[in-house]
């Protein structure tokens, strides 16, 4: 019995666990728990009337996006931008599966080279969608954030590589994702690798914040400047893919920060599944809040100056770490 | 298991969402299709409030790229031209013999250039 549903395993993996459904499930929750905390940090009440504490506000949005009238603009593409929006949510689904979190990980020696492509997927179509519509404002906004790519994905890719790096040299994770992920925590118990660690995971998290196009760095769609940037003359369900995409990219990576970084289910290692999940629930809910944290403290810099601190500061710091984390 | 084997369920992985994502596009376009009501005004390109032609809707390029770079690493490049721009040989000779030494690093850290 057993066997014969075993090839139907990565089709549930892909539609329900840790794939479509849940993941959409997991969206909903993060967005409501994310405006509600940016609500908080701002003497606002945030979303309260659709669902129990307005917990089905987020997919109230959603749905009304998707059923409202799809406008292309003059020389504006219909479908294109469309299908490209589907590849990202593809390539962030196709990142799930390589995680802990699957009950079956895909993984191999050194695929976080694919992690690492897929993750950019996302941030190229994002920069595509500005130049499919004749708008000033997409175009400009979508130049600079093919110019701010050039800086912070330099930072996230040097970050991320850090706790691979080391656990490859140190527990035999062979470079990679997955195996990384299930031995990371055993990283903070020796003092000099637990430096290292953190100087990437602080790089890590104001890499992402700038991925997530978040405060200080809405620069590509700053509304008072270039209204919405790569996404202004986008409407109905466009609109509802492209929120959808922020906020499935901000799990996966907030996901990834936790079990690179945070050890997953450390220190619970070897208690129920239960109690792991637990863990990795309560690290990714820190993730978000930290995020959340930086995006209501600060105001917008400007373009240059937000690519002089990933490239003055960032760089050499999460560089230094990746250099050492290769020679001690 | 096998890096070819993660890239084969990655992409089948990417291509059943992808699949899925489109699908639901299109039963949203289908769907709307009867309560839409297009009008030329809705499709025009608007900037500050005024509509304008979608040919001359554009930034030029030196604008949207080089501009930016130039800002950032103006600094770095005025720098360089007073120190590199003497009119002394010598002084051209030492940044040619340093970037010369630069490239040869880099080279080496890169693991050389196998001999023929």
């Amino acid at each position: 019995m057993y066997e014969a549903l075993r090839p139907l395993i990565p089709i549930f993996e892909v539609l329900v666990y840790p794939g479509i459904v849940f993941s959409f499930i997991v969206v909903i929750f993060t967005q409501w728990y994310r405006r509600k905390l940016y609500a908080r940090m701002q003497n606002r009440v945030g979303p309260w009337i659709t669902g129990p504490k307005g917990l089905l506000q987020p997919l109230a949005d959603y749905v009304k996006l998707f059923f409202k009238e799809d406008i292309v603009v003059i020389r504006g593409h219909l479908k294109l931008p469309a299908f490209l929006l589907a590849l990202s949510i593809g390539a962030l689904i196709a990142v799930l599966l390589m995680l802990p979190i699957s009950p079956f990980p895909v993984y191999a020696s050194f695929d976080i080279i694919v992690a690492i492509y897929l993750l950019v997927w996302p941030t190229l179509t994002l920069a595509a969608l500005g130049f499919l519509t004749p708008s000033p404002y997409g175009a400009t906004g979508s130049s600079r954030l093919l110019s701010l790519t050039l800086a912070y994905e330099v930072v996230y890719l040097l970050s991320v590589l850090v706790p691979v790096v080391l656990a490859s040299r140190y527990l035999g994770a062979a470079y990679s994702l997955y195996l990384t992920s299930v031995t990371s925590w055993k990283l903070w118990t020796h003092p000099v690798l637990a430096v290292l660690m953190i100087i990437a995971l602080f790089t890590a998290i104001i890499s992402l914040q700038c991925k997530l196009m978040d405060k200080p760095f809405d620069i590509p769609d700053a509304e008072q400047e270039i209204v919405a940037g790569p996404f202004t003359e986008y409407s109905g369900p466009k609109l509802a893919f492209i929120i959808f995409i922020h906020d499935m990219e901000q799990y996966v990576n907030a996901l990834i920060i936790t079990y690179l970084f945070l050890g997953g289910p450390a220190p619970l290692v070897n208690a129920p599944i239960w109690a792991q999940a637990i863990v990795v629930a309560v690290k990714y809910l820190i993730v978000v809040l930290v995020l959340t944290w930086i995006k209501a403290m600060v105001a917008r810099l400007r373009i240059d100056q937000a690519i002089k601190l990933f490239w003055k500061y960032m760089v050499p710091l999460s560089l230094f770490a990746l250099i050492f984390a290769s020679l001690v | 298991m096998d890096i070819l084997l993660v890239i084969v369920l990655t992409s089948l992985a990417m291509v059943i969402t992808t699949l899925i994502a489109y699908a639901l596009y299109l039963y949203s376009l289908s769907a709307t299709k009867t309560i839409t009501k297009p009008t030329k005004e809705k499709t025009m390109i608007y900037a500050c409030g005024e509509n304008i032609d979608e040919k001359t809707a554009t930034v030029s390029d030196v604008n949207l790229y080089v501009t930016i770079w130039n800002e950032i690493f103006k600094p770095l490049y005025n720098m360089l031209r007073k120190k590199m721009h003497t009119g002394i040989l010598n002084d051209w000779f030492f940044w040619m013999f340093l970037l010369l030494i630069i490239a040869y690093t880099i080279i080496v850290l890169l693991g050389g250039v196998e001999s023929v």
